[in-house]
């Protein structure tokens, strides 16, 4: 059956109304912003006790630093994947990444190299992680995580044949969300890719920065909340579960409840308002994940206005604490959102060569399928594939 | 018609050098009525009407006159953008924009005419197409007059139908045989003659061409035998 988009309309006008901008009021929020003092807000984070990530700010919270000039001659080089998922319905056991890598080269003698290079794993060594009492799949997010590692490795490998001032690029975050949660064994096995890598890039003094376009997270605005909390007042570290007890049993308003629940995006183009080119001070990530990462390698970010929106920054602390290498990648990023009608030129065009079309996948399974029968294995399908492939009434 | 299957797994790699002048680029799609052709150099395509040779698996060598050529994005799915200002243009845009050489593409179309077997031209349609990937190369001058000794072929580029007019072609195609023969009138006024007989049913047809073709270096203007 055909989906029924007249049923469907009439909801969807009521989604439409419902989704008002909320006419906050930022005024309190701005004050609240410029208040902050870095010192202050550092010793309070050290004690809080918070579920949400807050963002540990540097020897100085506010302001905004506009782009240096763009170098005359710089080279950007970015790495980009995509997959073809291991599939359940299928006999054959594999996973294909298709790493785009490119090498743009700006100044008196520009120049581009934009490849990709495939790669498929079949190998049981490949296919799974051993762990002590099972074996673990490389499947959904643990894919993700080997195929983040595999783009990076990449950059770190062609970075080194450029000529400088040359600047790594990736999409996405630096920061490997989640990954605390798998067993060390397979914590180990991306990390050492991963560190490895970073390792790599340091070595070689080539600065690495990933972009997050149209960044979803709060943690500079969780800060804020700690920064107007008055627990510390009292003598108490910031407790927000304390807090909230209270609330829900003697109906406490919390101290931050004025702060509007909005996000990092929000604070740095309406409150610090960001003009193009500029971005904010540094901050340090403190993502989980990140203690098992080497200290050097400690992520840190910045907001910056792109030209056409606000986008986060992540680079490693090695990155953040060489004020040459922060620089390059502020305007090397800078200029190629200039260049690329507003999102870095260099990733758009390491998506699409390494973007797998469905033509494709459909010529490897061919492929897969030729090659099983010509060393005479039986290809067969699952039941419930072959009646979504033969449908029929 | 055969077209090119998993031409993207791969995609080509660094910069060509200048080493290959005499290859305009590959065939990426074949049959008998026409050719085409995806150059190696962005820009560097041959000018219509040209004659560009092909080999073949049976050792033949094809000759093809170009009949059509583009510069677009190598995947139909992304448009090309507006890239320069009244500060940054024409050869500057390429400049600040390198991977335009990656991502941009010229293609052009060529009709067999001919093909050489063991020393000997056949002025017939090659009975097998090119294989697809071959390198369609420039045809050496000594080889164009050759070719062009004879005018069996002109029959075929004037049935052609494709984007331009094959009164278009046959213009190019006779401007560019007579600056390489070397401004040879007596082969241009026999070319003349024949086309005439092509197109002798067609005078409004004949006439701009025949125009067209005039070199207007001599005051004597072209025979025209009917």
């Amino acid at each position: 059956m055909t989906l029924d988009l007249t049923r469907l309309s009439a909801r969807i006008d009521d989604l439409a109304r419902g989704s008002d901008s909320p006419t906050e009021s930022f005024s309190d929020l701005a004050d609240a912003f410029d208040a902050i003092d870095a010192y202050d807000l550092t010793g309070r984070i050290k004690e809080a006790r918070t579920t949400w990530l807050l963002a540990q700010p540097g020897h100085v919270f506010q302001g905004a630093l506009s782009a240096p000039a763009s170098p005359a001659e710089y080279s950007v080089v970015a790495s980009d994947g995509s997959f073809i998922l291991p599939d359940r319905h299928s006999p054959a056991r594999f996973f294909i990444i298709n790493i785009g890598k490119v090498v743009l080269r700006y100044g008196s003698d520009p120049h581009a190299e934009i490849t990709a290079d495939p790669e498929i794993y079949f190998r049981e060594h490949e296919l799974y992680v051993p762990n002590e009492v099972k074996r673990i799949p490389v499947s959904g997010t643990l894919l993700g995580f080997k195929r983040a590692a595999e783009e990076l490795t990449a950059v770190a490998e062609v970075a080194a044949d450029q000529p400088g001032p040359v600047i790594g690029l990736q999409d996405g975050t630096l920061i490997l969300w989640g990954l605390e949660t798998f067993p060390q064994p397979v914590v180990t096995w991306i990390l050492e890719a991963y560190l490895g890598a970073l390792d790599a890039l340091q070595e070689r003094g080539i600065p690495i920065a990933s972009y997050i376009s149209s960044p979803a997270s709060s943690d500079v605005m969780n800060s804020v909340r700690v920064s107007v909390c008055d627990y510390p007042l009292n003598g108490r570290p910031v407790d927000c579960r304390d807090c909230h007890q209270r609330a829900l049993q003697e109906g406490h308003i919390p101290a931050c409840d004025f702060i509007p629940d909005v996000t990092d995006r929000v604070l740095f183009e309406q409150i610090v308002d960001l003009r193009p080119g500029e971005r904010s001070q540094v901050f340090a990530s403190r993502s989980e994940i990140l203690k098992r990462y080497t200290a050097q390698h400690h992520i840190h970010f910045f907001y910056m206005h792109s030209g056409t929106e606000i986008a986060r920054v992540e680079v490693p602390h090695w990155v953040a604490q060489d004020a040459a290498k922060l620089d390059l990648v502020h305007a090397a990023i800078y200029d190629q959102c200039a260049n690329g009608r507003g999102y870095p030129t260099a990733l758009q065009e390491a998506h699409e060569v390494a973007a797998i079309r469905p033509h494709e996948r459909r010529a490897v399974e061919m492929l897969v399928e030729e090659a099983l029968a010509r060393h005479g294995h039986d290809y067969r399908r699952s039941a419930k594939d072959e009646s979504k492939r033969g449908r029929f009434v | 018609m055969i077209t090119g299957v998993l031409r993207r797994m791969r995609v080509n790699v660094v910069d060509s050098s200048d080493s290959n002048r005499q290859r305009y680029g590959e065939v990426i799609e074949t049959s008998s009525a026409r050719i085409w052709v995806e150059c190696d150099q962005l820009n560097d395509l041959p000018p219509l009407g040209a004659l560009v040779q092909v080999g073949s698996d049976a050792g033949d060598t094809i000759f093809a006159v170009v009949a059509f050529s583009e510069t677009t994005g190598i995947d139909a799915t992304r448009r090309a953008v507006r890239r320069g200002s009244n500060d940054v243009r024409d050869a500057d845009v390429y400049r600040q924009h390198p991977e335009l050489s990656r991502v941009l593409r010229s293609t052009f179309e060529a009709i067999p005419i001919a093909f050489e077997r063991d020393g000997r031209i056949i002025y017939v349609v090659p009975p097998v197409p090119p294989p697809l990937h071959y390198s369609v190369e420039r045809v050496a001058a000594v080889q164009v007059v050759r070719l062009t000794d004879r005018f069996d072929y002109l029959a075929t580029l004037a049935r052609y139908q494709g984007e331009i007019a094959s009164e278009q072609i046959m213009i190019s195609h006779v401007r560019a045989i007579y600056d390489t023969r070397d401004h040879d009138r007596q082969w241009l006024d026999t070319a003349a003659a024949e086309i005439s007989r092509l197109y002798a049913s067609e005078y409004d047809r004949l006439l701009p061409i025949l125009e067209a073709i005039d070199p207007g270096e001599e005051p004597a203007g072209l025979r025209i035998v009917r």
